[in-house]
């Protein structure tokens, strides 16, 4: 039987594809930046550390360095087309101590996380694509002034003309429900800006 | 070498039964509905859809996006449309041009908002972008001469995509921590499955547990390891391990759809 051009085509895109995907989510390697052990002090250290394992981590991360990274770029413009971006860093880890977030409108606590005595928008707070805005909070990453911002607008929609947002990042012991605050940020109206206080 | 080489040509053009493919096809954009339909319920469409100057959550991303075209509407179209198109691919209508329409519209809602976008939209869309290269869509499907039968390359690279997912999963979460397979400290996966944050496991009567909570989390690496098992002929064993994994996630995390969207595309792994 003879093969077509079609099918020759296709197999190598197919090639192509299976090629450039175990490049860019290279399991393990995907976790290395470019600059890691670049330099001869840092990749002595790692030989003499771990003599054959360690050369073998210098080859990966050379590897990582000189072909992978660079494949990446390359493709990553055909990925931020259709946003698929081959990353898959899945739930790698849980807390060290337990955080939560408290929301206080004029004073009175109305939501700490996964506490069922205080849920006010709960549903909305959890919800898988609001979630990673709390995490930002406790964090202290870029989505703070979202955050808090969405908080008040909401509790003025709730609770009538309120003059006074506090949210606060709380952590406890596993199993001790004893919370310690971490951050506090305070909000007035209109500008409804995060202070951050002292906790 | 040309001889290997029209060895490859063959095998990837080999017909395999569409079908698993074209369940596929259903059940993703099912998942992203539901999703998308929890939001509405929720009440978070404008929270997300609308920048912060008029009451959304983030101000407009740098890069070019519909909220250029109207503040007010972009957003809310976008979402609209992505409803409309995964509902379309689902069903099987004109499913090659709905599933460009539905990805491109999903990735607009990503770039509006790339924070609440997670790895399992990224996995959803590149899922959707490979069953364009099948004949699912003249599968169970409203349009389109129907077919049983499509070339199995395509199918290959699904398999790879889990693979490497669940490959990069295992050997990330040993590098970021180690008592994954030390079973020293707090047993990781109750620090994962008792975090208020993200899971419903009750932090007191889950320290009863730790042994438990161990050897889970041991057998969770391990199946994520030898996800390269999907490559193989015993890749629907090899499923039947994960399956619980993703059934145990959605029972006692809070995670949305990402169970959901992951047994979506089991049925690759059940093919024949």
């Amino acid at each position: 039987m003879t093969l077509g051009r079609r099918a020759h085509l296709q197999a190598a895109l197919a090639l192509t594809a299976q090629l450039v995907w175990l490049l860019l989510a290279t399991p393990g390697l995907d976790r290395f930046k470019a600059d890691m052990l670049d330099n001869d002090r840092a990749r002595g250290s790692l030989v003499e550390r771990w003599g054959p394992l360690g050369q073998l981590g210098n080859a990966l991360l050379e590897f990582n360095r000189e072909v992978r990274i660079p494949v990446t770029k390359l493709f990553d413009p055909l990925q931020r087309v259709f946003m698929t971006y081959q990353s898959f860093s899945l739930y790698l880890d849980g807390p060290k101590k337990p955080g939560r977030v408290e929301i206080r409108v004029d004073g009175a606590l109305v939501y700490r996380t996964n506490d069922d005595e205080y849920r006010w928008r709960r549903e909305q707070l959890v919800y898988r694509r609001m979630r990673p805005f709390q995490h930002d909070l406790m964090l202290k990453r870029s989505y703070v002034r979202a955050t808090t911002l969405y908080v008040a607008r909401r509790a003025e929609e709730d609770f009538g003309p309120v003059s006074e947002v506090e949210v606060s990042v709380v952590r406890s012991d596993w199993g001790e429900p004893v919370y310690r605050t971490k951050r506090r940020w305070l909000l007035h109206p209109p500008a409804w800006k995060p202070e951050e206080v002292d906790p | 070498m040309r001889a290997r080489w029209e060895q490859w040509v063959r095998f990837c053009d080999r017909p395999i039964d569409c079908r698993p493919l074209a369940m596929i096809r259903i059940l993703v954009p099912l998942c992203v509905i539901g999703d998308l339909l929890q939001m509405a319920q929720l009440g978070l469409v404008t929270t997300f859809y609308r920048p912060q100057a008029i009451g959304g959550l983030v101000p407009a991303p740098h890069r070019w996006n519909v909220w250029d075209l109207s503040a007010e509407w972009g957003g809310l179209v976008t979402y609209g449309v992505t409803l409309v198109a995964m509902a379309l691919v689902s069903v099987g209508f004109y499913s090659r041009i709905s599933t460009i329409v539905a990805v491109a519209a999903s990735a607009n809602l990503a770039v509006l908002v790339p924070h609440s976008d997670r790895a399992i939209d990224d996995i959803l869309r590149t899922v959707l972008l490979i069953l364009l290269f099948t004949n699912v869509h003249r599968c169970w499907s409203l349009t389109g001469k129907a077919t049983k039968l499509t070339a199995g390359w395509p199918s290959d690279l699904l398999l790879t995509l889990l693979a490497l997912i669940y490959m990069s999963a295992g050997v990330g979460k040993i590098m970021q921590n180690t008592d994954w397979v030390t079973m020293a400290g707090t047993p990781v996966l109750y620090r994962v499955m008792a975090d208020p944050a993200g899971g419903n496991v009750d932090e007191s009567a889950g320290m009863a547990w730790f042994g438990l909570f161990r050897i889970l989390g041991l057998l969770t690496i391990v199946v994520e390891c030898v996800g390269f098992l999907a490559w193989t002929r015993w890749r629907s064993w090899w499923a039947l391990t994960v399956a619980p994994i993703h059934i145990g996630i959605a029972m006692t995390m809070k995670l949305g759809m990402f169970s959901y969207g992951m047994l979506a595309l089991y049925p690759v792994l059940f093919a024949p």
